[in-house]
């Protein structure tokens, strides 16, 4: 027994070691850096106009950009459920397209925004355009794992297609829609690329993004402030995702 | 009294994070070459051979300005970095975050330096600064006190703006004419010596460059084909605003003609005494001085001081750290903020007056329109990164798309929330 307990120590050890190295190490050091003058780099992060705008759009452009695309990808899902995987594949594409091409084409669609709403709506767009062609993907392959039998069922019960989708189908792939969530999280950060160059370092107040701010303290050597920044958004961000991993570890119904 | 002012600075700063030992060497960052701070290492290594000196060139500002992030990040960074004004980072941020030494202790003399030069590098009473030159502009609002405080320097200054153009554009029509043989001669020492020279480029102490040559050569075509425009909006300026020398440069900037107006500036300049700068063109209002004075570290060269003493002598205000409260107080936009909108404002109105028709020349003229705009913010936010927000935000303005209010409104929220980064 303690033979098979050291073995499957050796075969984790690296995976510890790497989230250690890679993950708690650089954590810890921000840590200590962001409280190396007191709680100075907190009070002023709160009390910046800059870090609370960044702050506000960022939950928007999140809470937005999050609903969206499960709203969007789970209705092509139903859509799509029954095509070929290859044709679906196609919506990969734009999230395959460099970040300059993206923005060179939205540039001639387009024209140049103004930098008002319509500028925080673009995007947005272009985030779901990007990303939702995956999150799709995910979900497909989570429908195709569904029971066949408990859809049968359902159906000689008389249920219709969107309740079957809805009641038999979603439930047993709620894994799958987890990690679609977390996936468009984590890629909701990206966006940076395509705001960036659309906008520069500067952007207008709609767009002003925490990347926008987190770069900008960078370029500024401000590393305290960054560093608690890093902090905060690692607690804000790691809570949600703890909860999608736990309600997604669960197994589907 | 209305005034404003904008002071450069060029800074050497010693930074913590790369407080050298034996082991390591000691390391300078450098932007682009510089070829006076390589002779004071060297004159340094001299008396210090047992310091091994780094020198790292950048000729990329940003790369210079990553790599410092970078490393700072890690606890690292260089002992000693030469900063210039158009760098985007912010050195007074960097100096809040503490991460320069505060150097008070080692300046063994400080006679030796201007004072009120040396407390522009202060912040809260600690050194962490050295500035090697900064300038200031003002603007004086009557002649009997710019006379007065002129006197003896032999400058008609209300004639000057006049006799500077005829000069200037008797010398480009020269010149064009002189153009076809001088492009058939290329190659002729002599001829080449002389056009460089009347180039400014003697006088700037650049090696000779045959391709930047010809390039200038083949601008003189360019001009002529835009002279009687160019002169035309020279002279609006001449009647209407400030710095007539900036804004003939800028209209010949895109023509790369700028050393040549260079020239003419300098020639001013060493009327005005040897190493003061002051450009004093007549405006509604009164007149506008730039004043640059080269040399935070007195010498003993007689002109320094007389220079210091024409400076003291032509503001308004004494020479004082009242001047230089970046750190402190000129982020705080709320300051002069009525006085920020009115300047921004009249810099607009007054050039629009001179707005030039031709394609060719329209994009330089709201480019300088913007530079002259960040120069007067650049007062009040001492960072390149104004510059950015004035031309992204005035823009709609000057293309006539957005009026003034809502371009203002929008510029100076962007810069509060750059403050406050």
């Amino acid at each position: 027994m303690s033979v098979n307990k050291n073995k499957g120590l050796m075969f984790v050890l690296p995976s510890i070691a790497g989230m250690f190295l890679f993950y708690i190490y650089p954590f810890a050091r921000s840590l200590l850096r962001s409280f190396s003058n007191g709680i100075y780099a907190y009070s002023s992060l709160f009390s910046s106009e800059a870090f609370l705008l960044a702050a506000q759009n960022t939950a928007l452009f999140l809470v937005l950009g999050l609903i969206l695309i499960g709203i969007l990808s789970l209705g092509l899902a139903f859509i799509f459920q029954n095509m070929t995987t290859s044709g679906v594949s196609a919506l990969l594409l734009p999230m395959l397209l460099p970040s300059g091409i993206i923005v060179l084409f939205v540039n001639a669609v387009t024209g140049e925004w103004s930098g008002g709403v319509e500028s925080f709506v673009g995007l947005l767009g272009i985030y779901l355009w990007k990303n939702t062609g995956y999150c799709l993907i995910i979900l497909l392959a989570g429908l195709a794992c569904v029971e066949k039998a408990s859809i049968e069922a359902a159906k000689l019960d008389g249920a219709s297609h969107v309740r079957i989708f809805l009641q038999v189908q979603f439930p047993q792939i709620r894994s799958f829609s987890c990690f679609s969530v977390l996936i468009a999280l984590t890629n909701s950060f990206k966006i940076f690329r395509e705001s960036y160059l659309l906008f520069g370092d500067q952007p207008p107040d709609s767009v002003y993004m925490m990347q926008n701010f987190m770069y900008n303290n960078f370029l500024a050597a401000n590393d305290q402030r960054l560093a608690a920044v890093s902090v905060i958004l690692i607690i804000c961000i790691g809570i949600p995702i703890l909860l999608l991993l736990r309600y997604g570890g669960k197994n589907d119904a | 009294m209305k005034k404003f002012y904008a002071v450069f600075l060029m800074v050497v700063i010693l930074l913590i994070g790369g407080c050298s030992t034996q082991q390591q060497p000691f390391t300078v960052y450098v932007p682009g070459d510089n070829r006076q701070i390589k002779e004071a290492v060297a004159e340094f290594q001299k008396e210090n051979s047992d310091l091994v000196m780094n020198i790292e060139e950048f000729e990329d500002l940003s790369e210079l300005e990553t790599r410092l992030s970078t490393e700072l990040m890690s606890g690292k960074g260089p002992d000693v970095i030469l900063m210039t004004e158009d760098m985007s980072i912010d050195v007074w941020k960097m100096v809040e975050n503490q991460q320069f030494y505060d150097i008070s202790g080692m300046l063994s003399d400080s006679e030796k330096y201007i004072s009120a030069v040396l407390e522009s590098g202060q912040y809260q009473e600690k050194q962490y600064l050295l500035p090697l030159s900064f300038s200031v502009m003002q603007l004086y609002t009557s002649e009997e006190r710019l006379n007065q405080v002129t006197e003896g320097e032999n400058l008609a200054f209300g004639a000057h703006v006049s006799e500077i153009m005829e000069v200037l554009y008797n010398d480009l029509q020269n010149a064009t004419a002189e153009q076809g043989t001088i492009v058939n001669q290329l190659g002729e020492e002599d001829i080449l010596y002389r056009w460089m020279q009347s180039a400014g480029y003697d006088m700037l102490n650049e090696d000779f460059d045959e391709t930047l040559f010809k390039q200038i050569a083949d601008t003189w075509q360019q001009v002529e084909a835009h002279r009687e425009e160019v002169s035309s909006i020279a002279t609006q300026y001449a009647n209407n605003f400030l710095g007539v020398i900036e804004h003939v440069t800028f209209m010949l900037e895109d023509l790369q003609l700028t050393n040549n107006i260079r020239y003419y500036a300098t020639m001013y300049n060493d009327q005005a005494g040897k190493n003061m700068q002051v450009i004093v063109p007549k405006t509604d209002e009164g007149y506008h001085v730039r004043v640059t004075a080269w040399g935070g570290i007195k010498s003993s060269s007689d002109y320094v001081d007389e220079g210091i003493e024409l400076l003291q002598s032509i503001m308004d205000y004494p020479i004082s750290s009242d001047f230089f409260k970046y750190g402190e107080e000129a982020y705080d936009l709320s300051i002069n903020q009525e006085n920020l909108a009115a300047n921004v404002q009249e810099v607009i109105e007054k050039t629009g007056r001179a707005k030039p028709t031709s394609k060719e020349l329209r994009e330089p003229y709201a480019t300088q329109i913007q530079d002259f705009i960040t120069q007067i913010v650049g007062a009040y936010i001492p960072n390149t990164a104004v510059g950015d927000i004035v031309q992204e935000t005035l823009q709609p303005y000057i293309e006539g798309t957005s009026d003034f209010e809502s371009c203002y409104e929008e510029m100076v929220g962007r810069l509060e929330r750059y403050v406050s980064e």
